[in-house]
């Protein structure tokens, strides 16, 4: 559950933000059209000039309906306290494993009575506060270290990358439940620890992409401009580096989520009676006879959540390479 | 940091108002703008040093163009920017010689001083127009930027320096164009800005590394007519850097051919076409297609590939490849040797077109010796190349 922070992570450092070439080449003169079919990133980019209408039409409902349902989430967690939701924490015994619908429960109750519906909404506050806090920490610090190791090489980069390297290579799971058994249980904490562990990720895209653009001739272009080494780094290099890092940024935050989730699911992530999407999945599996929804509806809510992030950052990458590699 | 600076470029400017009166220049008449004297960029590799730039003199004056040939690897690029000063240091041997632009060493500024020079003194127009604009900065901006930091402009002064200088340099609808990003506009017109950009703060020296080899032909000529155009009314000295002899033909003062680092023949650009003494210079010439060629000619290559930058041959560098070699040439490196007019200098034991090359060549045919056999470079120029080089002009 937890695992995939490190591998997936990992993965698309040194080659994979440089544009894909086979279907830019394809679409490179149809310009705006190219973009749009862009979505279908990779393999299906060069087949969709061939059937133009029908499959774009079909990926921007997809697109729009993984918005939509992003929309949704983010809007009942933001205003989880003013919408009329129950209290997540309040018990009506009488009422406990409440089938969806039932006795006036949108998505049932729990088995000591609280509302289901209410305790995802709350619930997705705190995964979401912990999502993106560890996104903006880990692309903030990492991509700052990326940029200035692309940037300046030499020994100041061989140090850093080699404690990003360590970093990278240690078990995530197992340095994140050693780091929570080591600092607590608190909202803020662990936020705090999976930023932490995203930095390396984050600074290998940002220092592959910084190498690569550095090597490009604008930058040489802007030297012989008579450009200091700031100006280059901010206006030349942090616009380029800055892009694939954002796209990549909203495929971690699906991947925060799941890492949560996963410590959630062995009881180390927020304390007790806060519940987070993976603490309702790991409470509900008790009762999964009995009351199949307590697992199934938090899982399935978690798990469209991550697919539509995943599904727009993919989206929003391939119109940025698109719009790169067109040059 | 700005009053520094302001201060600094101050100063220059009284010098250069003074110069004239303080320190007239020795001997000859004004000194050049730009004078290098045994220049030298070496690499270190793993697989040892790499010469890529071996002892080069010359001169610009204020003005003039200086047209740069030869082919891939002979140093060319690295040559124009080691006067620029912009090689990556890690890779370098420091490069020992001098470059003497308008009197100032730029091998012994600090980089805060070639800062100062870069850009409003000497500015470069690079080779590929695709890369070497920002993809996500607006073309205004890109135009705008050096002015405001080096000429310390206002945002609307700038602005409308910008539209200036686009429409000098032949860009239709320019007001549009500062809107819009480097993908937006063809390759020529790509390179036009670029062009615009390196002539925004007005530099005294114009370094063109290959500004038309990306380009389609088409738009070649263009491009060259532009820099040449800027160049007159700017009275901006140019060095114009290429590995076509055709490009430079009628657009140059005077050429320097490089092979191996080295400069083999500098010529005032007449006496090269009708003079040469260099045996590279007239299989570069050959190699050139002409158009009124019956078709299927076989196109005049230069036998065998220049010599790895590393294991330089001993003696001239290009005796494996010359119809014209002898044992001397092998054992022994000519030195730059002067030529039929002042200002001619050559690398060559057996120069074409005096008698010792005539009867080398005609020794090495006769006795069937690599390469001048099945050579086709050892065939005279035919007079209809010359031609054609000079309607060029």
């Amino acid at each position: 559950m937890a695992r995939p922070v490190q591998p997936d992570v990992a993965d698309p450092s040194p080659d994979d933000d440089r544009p894909p070439t086979e279907p830019t080449e394809l679409a490179a003169p149809a310009g705006v059209a190219a973009a749009e079919i862009g979505i279908a990133s990779g393999a299906a980019g060069g087949a969709a000039i061939l059937m133009p209408d029908a499959p774009r039409k079909k990926r921007r409902i997809f697109y729009f309906l993984a918005l939509g349902w992003l929309a949704v989430v983010v809007f009942t967690a933001v205003f989880a306290d003013v919408l009329p939701l129950a209290d997540p924490n309040f018990q009506v015994i009488r009422d406990r494993l409440a089938a969806p619908g039932e006795k006036g429960y949108i998505l049932g109750t729990d088995n000591i009575g609280r509302d289901l519906l209410s305790r995802l909404a709350f619930g997705g506050r705190v995964s979401l506060i912990i999502a993106f806090t560890a996104v903006i920490i880990g692309s903030l610090v990492g991509g700052a270290i990326g940029l200035t190791a692309g940037f300046f090489r030499g020994w100041y980069e061989r140090i850093v990358m080699s404690f990003v390297d360590v970093l990278l290579a240690f078990p995530a799971l197992v340095l994140l439940l050693a780091l929570v058994a080591f600092v607590g249980q608190s909202l803020r904490t662990i936020s705090l620890v999976i930023g932490f562990l995203a930095i390396p990720a984050y600074a290998r895209v940002a220092r592959a992409t910084t190498l690569a653009v550095s090597q490009r001739e604008y930058v040489l272009a802007a030297r012989a401009l008579g450009a200091k080494s700031s100006r280059i780094l901010f206006r030349e290099l942090l616009p380029n580096v800055a892009l694939p890092v954002v796209a990549f940024g909203l495929v971690a935050l699906g991947l925060v989520i799941v890492a949560e989730g996963g410590l959630a699911f062995l009881g180390l992530s927020v304390e007790f009676p806060t519940s987070t999407w993976g603490s309702l999945i790991a409470a509900g599996k008790n009762w999964v006879r009995e009351s199949p929804h307590l697992a199934l509806i938090p899982s399935v809510v978690m798990l469209l959540t991550v697919l539509s992030l995943n599904y727009v950052g993919d989206t929003l990458r391939s119109r940025f390479d698109v719009r790169e590699s067109a040059l | 940091m700005a009053t520094r600076r302001e201060a600094r470029r101050h100063q220059r400017e009284l010098q250069r108002l003074g110069e004239p009166d303080a320190a007239p220049p020795p001997a000859g008449a004004e000194r050049a703008l730009l004078e290098i004297d045994d220049l030298r960029t070496w690499f270190r590799s793993p697989r040892g040093t790499v010469h890529a730039v071996d002892g080069v003199s010359l001169s610009l004056e204020r003005g003039k163009t200086l047209g740069i040939v030869g082919e891939s690897g002979s140093g060319k690029t690295v040559l124009s920017r080691s006067i620029m000063r912009l090689l990556p240091r890690s890779t370098t041997v420091h490069p020992t010689g001098k470059v003497l632009f308008d009197g100032r060493d730029l091998l012994t500024l600090e980089t805060g001083e070639l800062q100062d020079i870069w850009g409003e003194e000497m500015a470069m127009v690079f080779q590929d127009p695709m890369t070497s604009l920002n993809p996500v900065v607006k073309i205004g901006r890109q135009i705008t930027e050096g002015l405001r930091h080096h000429l310390h402009m206002s945002k609307n002064d700038a602005r409308e320096a910008a539209v200036a200088l686009l429409t000098s340099v032949g860009i239709p609808e320019p007001i549009r164009r500062l809107n819009q990003y480097p993908h937006e506009l063809s390759g020529g017109m790509r390179q036009r800005v670029t062009i615009a950009i390196a002539l925004a703060c007005g530099p005294r020296l114009l370094i063109a590394d290959e500004p038309t080899t990306a380009l389609d032909v088409t738009v070649q000529a263009q491009i060259l007519d532009l820099l040449q155009k800027q160049q007159r009314e700017r009275f901006m000295a140019l060095v114009l850097i290429t590995h076509d002899l055709g490009v430079v033909a009628g657009r140059s003062d005077e050429i320097a051919v490089m092979y191996a680092g080295k400069v083999v023949e500098r010529a005032p650009a007449y006496e090269l076409f009708h003079q040469m003494r260099m045996p590279y210079t007239e299989a570069l010439l050959k190699s050139i297609p002409r158009v009124t060629n019956p078709s299927h000619t076989r196109l005049q290559a230069i036998v065998g590939r220049p010599p790895d930058l590393v294991n330089l041959p001993k003696g001239c560098k290009f005796a494996p490849r010359c119809p014209y070699a002898q044992e001397r040439c092998v054992e022994e490196e000519p030195p730059l040797l002067p030529g039929p007019t002042p200002g001619h200098e050559f690398r060559c034991w057996f120069p074409v077109g005096t008698p010792e090359g005539t009867s080398a060549l005609q020794r090495n045919l006769r006795e069937g010796r690599i390469p001048g056999m099945d050579n086709p470079a050892a065939q005279p120029v035919p007079p209809d190349v010359l031609e054609q080089l000079e309607s060029n002009a």
